[in-house]
C-alpha cells in the first residue's frame, strides 16, 4: 500500500483503516525508540502522538507532505521522544532547519491540546460525553438531550456550559502548574 | 457569563462555517481587536482540539488492535501452512509402508512370519565372531592347459566345458563372516557375511561355502572362453570379466537379493565409466545387463585388515604357556614347538591307514591367528582327502592364544605348518629327490585349497608344480646344477648366513645395470673340508672375500615339485562330458564328428546367477554406426569373433544362413577377425585383421591347427589388448 493510498484514505475519512496501515511503520519507530533507552510502553505513545500529529496537519487544508510517510512520522517520533526526555540542547535547537523547526512547533502546540486533553478526562463521564456528542458528532441540543436523558434542550445547552467551564478551570491550574 | 456564553456560541458558529459572510468579518476584526474574545477564542481552539484527541485516539487505539490482530492472524496462517505441508510430506513419505500395511490380515500375517524368520538367521549369525580375513591367493603358476581346474559340477548333466577353459581358483569361506578375497589378477570381492542362499528352496546358507572364481583379463582369455562385450545390442568396453559360483557341497547356490558381492577390478584397466554388469548366456552368446550398482568402488583393504606374517611380526601371538618367555624370537621359538607337539599328539596317524599311501606324507596346512587370538581361515594339502580333514580337525583344537601385535595393533598372522609322517609299507619311489624344508614356518605364497570330499568316485588329476627353494639357489651360488645339496648343508648355509659369512648385495656389473651378488668372506673357503672354491668370474677383495655373481634360474632345474590333486574336468564333446584326455583323444580322432566347431572354439557355461561380472562401459557416439554382415563361404559353422583394436571389445557374431551379423559396431574401426572351426575332427583357425566398413569382402584361409599352436595364436592377441 503506497503512500498516495494512505492519503486517498485519510481523504475519504477512513482514518481508522489510514492508522491501521501506517501501523505498519510502527516496528521501525519502536526500534528508533528503544535505541533512545525507551520501552515499549514509551514507543508505543510516541507513535500515538506521531500519529495524532500527523492527522491534525493532514487536516489543515495547507499541509503538504513533503517526505515519505515514514519520513515524517519518524521526525516527529524523535522531537516527541527527546521533547518527553528534555533531552534537546540549546545548540541542538538553534542548529534545526526550517522543516525541523515547523515539526518542533508542531509537537510543543500538540502539548497544549494534551492538557486540555487531560482536563477533559477529569470533568466526569457525562461531561466528556455530552462535549464530545455536542462538538464532534455535531448534534442539536435536542437530540443530546434526547439521548442523554436531558429533560430539556435548555438543560442540556446549561450542562455543556457548565461542563465546558469546569474543564476550562482544570486547563488552566493545569497549565499554570507546567508553565511554573 | 452570559456575554462568555455568547461568544462560545459565536466562536462555535464560526468554527463550523455557518456564519455569513459579514458576520465572518466581523467576527475576525472582533479577534484583531478585542483582546479578551481573542484569549476566550484560543483557549475554545485548544479545547476543541483537546477534545479532538480524544476522538482521535479512539481511533489509533482500534486500528492498532486490528493491526496486531491481522499480524497474528498471518503468523499463525503462515504456520497452519508450513504445518500442513509437513504433514502432506509425511503422509505422501510413508503412504507405501501404509500401503502394505492395508491388504487383508492374510497377507500380513505371512509378512510377519518372514521377517521373524529372517531375524533369526540374523541372531544366529550375530553370535559368531566377526572375523575378516583376507585370502591371498596365488594359485600355482604355469600349468599348460587343463589339468588343474576342479568342478563341483561333475554330475551335472550335459555341462558344456571347453578345453582350453582357464583355471580357476576354488576358495571355501565361512558364511558366518565377512570375508575378502584377492585373486591372482587382482580382483578383489567382498562378501558380507550370510550373504548366499540356496538357489532352489532360497533358504539362507550356514557354514563353509566354496566360492570359485575365474577371471579373464586377457583377451585371449576372453577369446577363448567365448565371452563378448555386448549389452542388449549395444557394444561395451571391458576392463575384465570375471566368473564367480558358489556351491556348499553339490548345492548351487545364489546370491541373497539385497546383500550383492563388491567387487573391485585391477586399476590397470579402469576407464572412466566403467560400470558393472551381471552376464547372462543367451543363444550361444553372453549378454551384460546393468548391475544397479552405480560405481565401481575402490577398496582400501590393507588398512583395516592386515595379515603380518608369522615370521615378520613384531609380536608373534602368544601360545598359552609361552608367556614366560621374555623375546619375541624365544616365544616364536616356544609357540612352533608347542604347535609341532601339540599336532603330534592330536594327530591320528590311523587315518592314513587303508588309504593306499604308502611312504613319506607331508600335509601342507595353513591358519590365521587372527586379532581375537582365535585359530580361523584353516587350510590344509594332503594326499588324501581324508588326511586333510584329520588335519583341520586337529588344528581345529588349537587353544586360544594372545594375539600377534604389529605397531602396536593387533593383526591377522598367517601360519603355515607342514606334517609329515611316514606311513610303512612298500618303500617310497621317489625319496630321493624331494627336499626337506628347512623352515618349518613360512608364509605360505601358493595354496591349493582342498575340495569337499568326492561324492562319487571321480577321476583324479594329479599336478606337479615347479617349487624353487633353497636346493635351487644354493646351486645358483655354486654355480653347480649338481652341487649336491642336503638337509645338513643347508642348515649350515643358514648358520653362516647368521653369521654374516654369506650375504646378498646389490652390485653395478655393467654401467646401470644393478646385479644381484653374493659374498662370500674369507673364513668359509679357509674351513676345513669346505664345499666353497674360488670359481672363474669371482671378482676377490682386498681382504680375501669372494664377490660372485649367480647363475640365473635356466642354468639349474628344478628339483622339487609340489603336487595337487584335483578331480578331472569335465569337457563337451557333442552330448557327452568327457574328461580332458578323452576330449582331446576324441579332437584327435578325424572320424569323431561328435566335438562341433562350437564345442571346439566356444565353450559355454550355464551357471548360476551369480555368472558372469564384467567390468565394462559403453561405448557411445566413437563414429558412424554401421551394420556389419560377413559372407564367408568356406565358413562351414566356424565361430567368428570380432576383437577391437582400440578398445577393450570383444564382439560374437550371430550365425544364420552362411551370414555371420555382428549387429551394429563403429565404422573404420580397426579389428581382427578370428575364426575358428572344427570340421572332420580337425582344428582350423584364421585371423584377419581388417577395418569396419559397409558389406566386407573377407576370406578366411583357414589352416590347420593344434590346441596348443592355437593357444598361443590367440595370446600373441593379447599385445593387442591391454
Amino acid at each position: 500500500m503506497s503512500d498516495q493510498d494512505i492519503l486517498v484514505l485519510f481523504k475519504n475519512g477512513q482514518r481508522e483503516k489510514a492508522f491501521k496501515k501506517l501501523y505498519h511503520l510502527y516496528p521501525r519507530i519502536e526500534k528508533l525508540v528503544l535505541s533512545k533507552g525507551g520501552s515499549k510502553d514509551d514507543a508505543s505513545d510516541v507513535f500515538q502522538e506521531a500519529l495524532i500529529i500527523l492527522n491534525r496537519n493532514l487536516e489543515t487544508s495547507n499541509f503538504k507532505l513533503t517526505a515519505s510517510f515514514y519520513t515524517y512520522l519518524y521526525s516527529v517520533s524523535r522531537f516527541v521522544w527527546s521533547d518527553i526526555q528534555k533531552s534537546l540542547t540549546k545548540q541542538q535547537l538553534q542548529d534545526l532547519n526550517t522543516q525541523e523547526v515547523q515539526v518542533f512547533q508542531e509537537v510543543i502546540e500538540e502539548k497544549k491540546y494534551q492538557l486540555a486533553e487531560h482536563a477533559f478526562l477529569e470533568i466526569g463521564k457525562r461531561c466528556q460525553q455530552l462535549l464530545q456528542l455536542f462538538y464532534h458528532q455535531a448534534m442539536s441540543f435536542k437530540d443530546i438531550a434526547n439521548v442523554m436523558q436531558f429533560k430539556s434542550s435548555k438543560i442540556a445547552k446549561n450542562q455543556k456550559y457548565k461542563c465546558l467551564q469546569k474543564a476550562k478551570d482544570i486547563y488552566q491550574t493545569k497549565l499554570k502548574s507546567v508553565q511554573s | 457569563m452570559e456575554t462568555y456564553t455568547q461568544y462560545i456560541e459565536l466562536i462555535n458558529d464560526y468554527l463550523n462555517n455557518i456564519l455569513s459572510k459579514e458576520a465572518q468579518a466581523d467576527f475576525e476584526s472582533k479577534l484583531k481587536s478585542d483582546s479578551v474574545f481573542n484569549t476566550i477564542y484560543q483557549e475554545h481552539l485548544v479545547f476543541v482540539n483537546g477534545l479532538e484527541r480524544i476522538e482521535i485516539k479512539g481511533d489509533i487505539q482500534n486500528a492498532k488492535h486490528s493491526y496486531h490482530t491481522e499480524k497474528w492472524l498471518k503468523i499463525s496462517g503462515i504456520s497452519i501452512l508450513v504445518i500442513g505441508a509437513l504433514v502432506m510430506l509425511y503422509t505422501l513419505v510413508f503412504n507405501t509402508s501404509e500401503m502394505e500395511l492395508t491388504p487383508n490380515s492374510d497377507a500380513l500375517n505371512t509378512i510377519i512370519i518372514d521377517s521373524t524368520s529372517s531375524s533369526k538367521t540374523t541372531t544366529l549369525s550375530d553370535v559368531e565372531p566377526i572375523v575378516d580375513s583376507i585370502i591371498n591367493t596365488k594359485t600355482t603358476k604355469g600349468i599348460l592347459g587343463i589339468t588343474t581346474p576342479i568342478s563341483e559340477e561333475k554330475l551335472i548333466a550335459k555341462a558344456n566345458y571347453n578345453p582350453f577353459q582357464k583355471a580357476h581358483q576354488v576358495l571355501r569361506i565361512n558364511t558366518q563372516n565377512d570375508t575378502i578375497i584377492r585373486c591372482k589378477e587382482g580382483s578383489v570381492l567382498r562378501i558380507s557375511k550370510g550373504a548366499f542362499v540356496n538357489r532352489k528352496t532360497g533358504k539362507s546358507i550356514v557354514g563353509n561355502v566354496d566360492i570359485k572364481v575365474t577371471e579373464y583379463y586377457k583377451l585371449s582369455d576372453i577369446l577363448i572362453a567365448n565371452l563378448s562385450t555386448v549389452s542388449n545390442g549395444q557394444q561395451l568396453e571391458t576392463g575384465g570379466m570375471l566368473f564367480i559360483e558358489a556351491t556348499q557341497g553339490a548345492t548351487d547356490l545364489k546370491l541373497k537379493d539385497d546383500s550383492p558381492i563388491d567387487i573391485s577390478f585391477p586399476t590397470r584397466n579402469k576407464k572412466e565409466g566403467m560400470q558393472l554388469f551381471t552376464g547372462e548366456w543367451t543363444n550361444k552368446n553372453i549378454n551384460w545387463s546393468l548391475q544397479n550398482i552405480e560405481e565401481l568402488e575402490e577398496i582400501d583393504l590393507y588398512e583395516e585388515h592386515i595379515d603380518v606374517p608369522f615370521n615378520v611380526v613384531e609380536e608373534a601371538p602368544i601360545f598359552p604357556g609361552c608367556e614366560t618367555e621374555n623375546t619375541n624370537d624365544a616365544r616364536k621359538k616356544c609357540m612352533k614347538e608347542a604347535i609341532s607337539s601339540f599336532v603330534n599328539r592330536k594327530f591320528n596317524i590311523g587315518v592314513a591307514n587303508n588309504l593306499g599311501l604308502s611312504g613319506l606324507q607331508r600335509i601342507n596346512c595353513y591358519f590365521k591367528i587372527d586379532k581375537d587370538g582365535n585359530v580361523v581361515f584353516i587350510q590344509s594339502r594332503a594326499p588324501h582327502p581324508r588326511l586333510s580333514e584329520e588335519a583341520d580337525r586337529v588344528i581345529g583344537l588349537l587353544p586360544k592364544m594372545i594375539p600377534g601385535k604389529q605397531r602396536g595393533k593387533a593383526v591377522n598372522v598367517p601360519y603355515a605348518l607342514p606334517i609329515r609322517f611316514k606311513i610303512q609299507g612298500e618303500s617310497s619311489t621317489n625319496q630321493s629327490s624331494r627336499r626337506v624344508s628347512m623352515d618349518t614356518v613360512s608364509t605360505v605364497t601358493s595354496i591349493a585349497f582342498d575340495q569337499e570330499p568326492a561324492v562319487s568316485p571321480v577321476e583324479m588329476d594329479t599336478t606337479y608344480n615347479a617349487n624353487r627353494g633353497m636346493v635351487e639357489f644354493i646351486r645358483e651360488v655354486m654355480h653347480d646344477k649338481d652341487f649336491p645339496v642336503d638337509s645338513l648343508f643347508i642348515s649350515q648355509w643358514e648358520q653362516y648366513k647368521k653369521q654374516k659369512l654369506i650375504r646378498g648385495i646389490s652390485i653395478e656389473t655393467k654401467p646401470n645395470y644393478i646385479e644381484r651378488a653374493i659374498v662370500l668372506r674369507k673364513p668359509l673357503l679357509e674351513m676345513e673340508g669346505s664345499k666353497f672354491k674360488i670359481i672363474d668370474g669371482d671378482s676377490i677383495t682386498r681382504g680375501g672375500h669372494i664377490i660372485r655373481v649367480p647363475w640365473d634360474e635356466s642354468k639349474i632345474p628344478t628339483t622339487t615339485q609340489v603336487m595337487t590333486i584335483a578331480p578331472k574336468q569335465r569337457f563337451s564333446a557333442g552330448t557327452d562330458a568327457v574328461t580332458a584326455e578323452e576330449f582331446e583323444s576324441r579332437l584327435g580322432d578325424v572320424a569323431d564328428t561328435s566335438i562341433s566347431s562350437r564345442d571346439a572354439g566356444y565353450y559355454i557355461l550355464k551357471t548360476s546367477n551369480l555368472g558372469w561380472i564384467n567390468c565394462d562401459r559403453f561405448i557411445n557416439g566413437r563414429t558412424t554406426r554401421i551394420k556389419y554382415k560377413l559372407k564367408i563361404k568356406n565358413a562351414d559353422g566356424a565361430s567368428i569373433s570380432m576383437v577391437f583394436k582400440s578398445i577393450n571389445a570383444v564382439l560374437p557374431s550371430w550365425y544364420t544362413n552362411g551370414v555371420y551379423d555382428f549387429q551394429t559396431v563403429g565404422a573404420n574401426e580397426k579389428v581382427v577377425l578370428v575364426a575358428i572351426k572344427r570340421k572332420n575332427g580337425k582344428l582350423y583357425y584364421d585371423m584377419v585383421e581388417t577395418k569396419t566398413k559397409a558389406n566386407p569382402q573377407l576370406d578366411f584361409k583357414f589352416k590347420e591347427v593344434t590346441i596348443e599352436e592355437l593357444k598361443e595364436e590367440l595370446e600373441g592377441l593379447n599385445s593387442n589388448f591391454n
